[in-house]
């Protein structure tokens, strides 16, 4: 059995506005084995951060169950640890201050936590930054900060959610292949969100394509390229057929929401509400 | 040169270090030269035209008669007493609404069902001029210390609440995650996310709650009392003595500004991971 086996996920929610349900994922069911990369990749609003939460037991699904280790998960544990989308740092705490509150919240003394958190912060390439505040640091360093407070409790599955999409372009390349380096060094099980094709592509063994909503699985895509990485693979001919593999299952799916939108967006100007 | 202080914020760039030295010292200074030179024409003003005849004595006074009033009331006991009694109303109302006043704010915050509760009662007392009290207050308990103590507290209690309460609902729900997502304890969430995330709010509902406060002591004092410094105003309005009257009310705005001053104190210790913005 995998290491982390999804079966059926359902999330259905009540719209107390119109009265009406709302489909956000649709009996997903996905494995992820034991040291794999896995990434799930959708349009927005497909319900995968949804998932990714419910996989981290913040959400309790509709239907169906998450299993880890062959266990069923209900709640947060530290066999799990989360990358939150913007960072979600602690303002008031100091860069080994947030890297170790995991550690804290197992129940560590604050002294001996932050002794633990400061190989993350070598490991994060943050050296000299331990006493800073996060408003003292850039978009990149704070997402490092993010990574190093979830390495920190040495969990068995890291979850990474869409990590990299507040960043600037050349920021985020060059955090994609340092997050390489430290999960090949960590040699964790990640499931990682993301809408971004070649991100999903470039880090993963494997990605999972989803549909918009509701979501489902529309591609398991085995992604045959040597490791380690380097990011010159982006533009080697290999590398851009699995891009445009991806692409061309998602384009109608993306241009299915965006109709889907205008569509809403019309009847809401017209008037006619969506019900 | 105007709209471009506008646009950007103020830097110091090579054209201004090159600039005289006396001309400099004044564009770093130009705030303070201003406050004092309007606090200042306005005392020079109104001691001039008091002189001169512009200015009635009699309704009015001047700043110099207020400074010798001022030197006689400080040598008296009595003026000592009447502060003593202001300063200890101010500050055993005050402090008590915030010993009472923050908690049950947080506690509200934090339990829905117990704010649900208490809303209405919130809302009503916060629309209510809690000074309109004062009547059924010294019927309660006298026209002593404690009917401008309760005034105080009353003031300063609801804005108090009101305003922590609010930090506490709107704390960072994606911190709330994070602490969920670790595992935190209720305690550990308790003073990593909702304290340290409510505390601008706190803190804001403490500054509004000295100003509240103080007039309380001044209203309660002006009403019914037998000592304080309202007290001695009121009697010297009714002596005409408009120079010690203005003195008084000058005594009354240093303790308003006393008490902000050592609020600041308080901030500044609490503040230390907000980026440093807006100075000069």
């Amino acid at each position: 059995m995998a290491k982390l086996q999804a079966t059926d996920v359902r999330m259905e929610y009540y719209q107390p506005r119109t009265g009406s349900r709302l489909l956000a994922i649709d009996n997903l069911s996905i494995g992820v084995e034991e040291g794999e990369f896995v990434s799930v990749l959708g349009p927005s609003g497909c319900g995968k951060s949804t998932f990714l939460k419910i996989v981290d037991g913040l959400i309790a699904p509709t239907g169906g169950q998450v299993m880890l280790d062959g266990r069923a998960i209900s709640r947060p544990g530290p066999d799990r640890a989360m990358v939150f989308q913007d960072a979600a740092l602690f303002p008031w705490y100091t860069v080994v201050h947030n890297i170790a509150y995991g550690l804290e919240c197992q129940g560590l003394r604050s002294a001996e936590a932050r002794t633990r958190a400061k190989p993350l912060i070598e490991l994060v390439g943050l050296r000299g930054f331990e006493h800073h505040y996060p408003y003292e640091l850039s978009g990149g360093m704070q997402q490092r900060v993010n990574l190093a407070r979830a390495l920190a409790v040495d969990p068995e599955l890291l979850l990474m959610d869409e990590p990299f999409a507040a960043l600037d372009a050349q920021t985020r390349e060059l955090m994609q292949s340092e997050l390489l380096a430290i999960w090949q060094q960590a040699h964790k099980t990640v499931l990682f969100i993301t809408h971004q094709i070649d991100e999903a592509v470039f880090l993963s063994d494997r990605v999972i394509v989803m549909s918009a909503r509701p979501g489902r699985v529309l591609a398991d895509i085995v992604v045959q390229i040597p490791r380690p990485r380097a990011l010159a693979v982006k533009r080697s001919p290999a590398f851009l057929d699995y891009v445009d593999q991806v692409w061309n299952l998602i384009e109608s799916e993306v241009k299915r929401t965006m109709a889907a939108d205008q569509l809403t967006t019309a009847a809401r100007v017209s008037g006619q509400v969506d019900r | 040169m105007d709209r471009a202080e506008r646009t950007q914020p103020r830097l110091m760039d090579v054209r201004m270090a090159a600039m005289p030295r006396v001309w400099r010292s004044y564009l770093e200074n130009e705030r303070a030269i201003f406050g004092v030179l309007s606090f200042v024409g306005f005392f020079v003003f109104w001691e001039v035209g008091a002189a001169v005849g512009w200015v009635d004595l009699f309704f009015f006074s001047s700043p110099s008669r207020i400074l010798t009033a001022a030197i006689r009331e400080v040598q008296l006991p009595r003026l000592w007493d009447d502060f003593r009694v202001s300063g200890t109303e101010l500050i055993v109302g005050y402090l008590g609404a915030v010993a009472l006043g923050v908690p049950l704010g947080i506690f509200a915050g934090w339990y829905r069902r117990f704010n649900f509760f208490i809303d209405p009662w919130l809302n009503f007392m916060n629309a209510l001029p809690r000074v309109a009290l004062l009547p059924l207050i010294v019927l309660w308990v006298g026209i002593g210390i404690w009917s401008k103590i309760v005034v105080v507290f009353l003031g300063a209690f609801f804005t108090i609440v009101i305003n922590t309460l609010y930090g506490v609902r709107t704390v960072d729900r994606r911190l709330l995650e994070v602490a969920a997502s670790f595992n935190a304890s209720q305690v550990r969430v308790f003073t990593s996310v909702v304290l340290p995330g409510s505390v601008p709010f706190i803190l804001a509902g403490l500054r509004l709650g000295v100003g509240r406060a103080l007039i309380g002591v001044i209203v309660g004092e002006l009403y019914s009392s037998n000592a304080g410094v309202g007290h001695m105003i009121t009697i010297a309005a009714q002596t005409l003595q408009t120079d010690r009257l203005l003195f008084g009310v000058i005594l009354l705005t240093l303790m308003g500004v006393v008490a902000v001053e050592l609020l600041r104190v308080v901030e500044r210790r609490f503040q230390a991971w907000r980026p440093k913005v807006g100075a000069g």
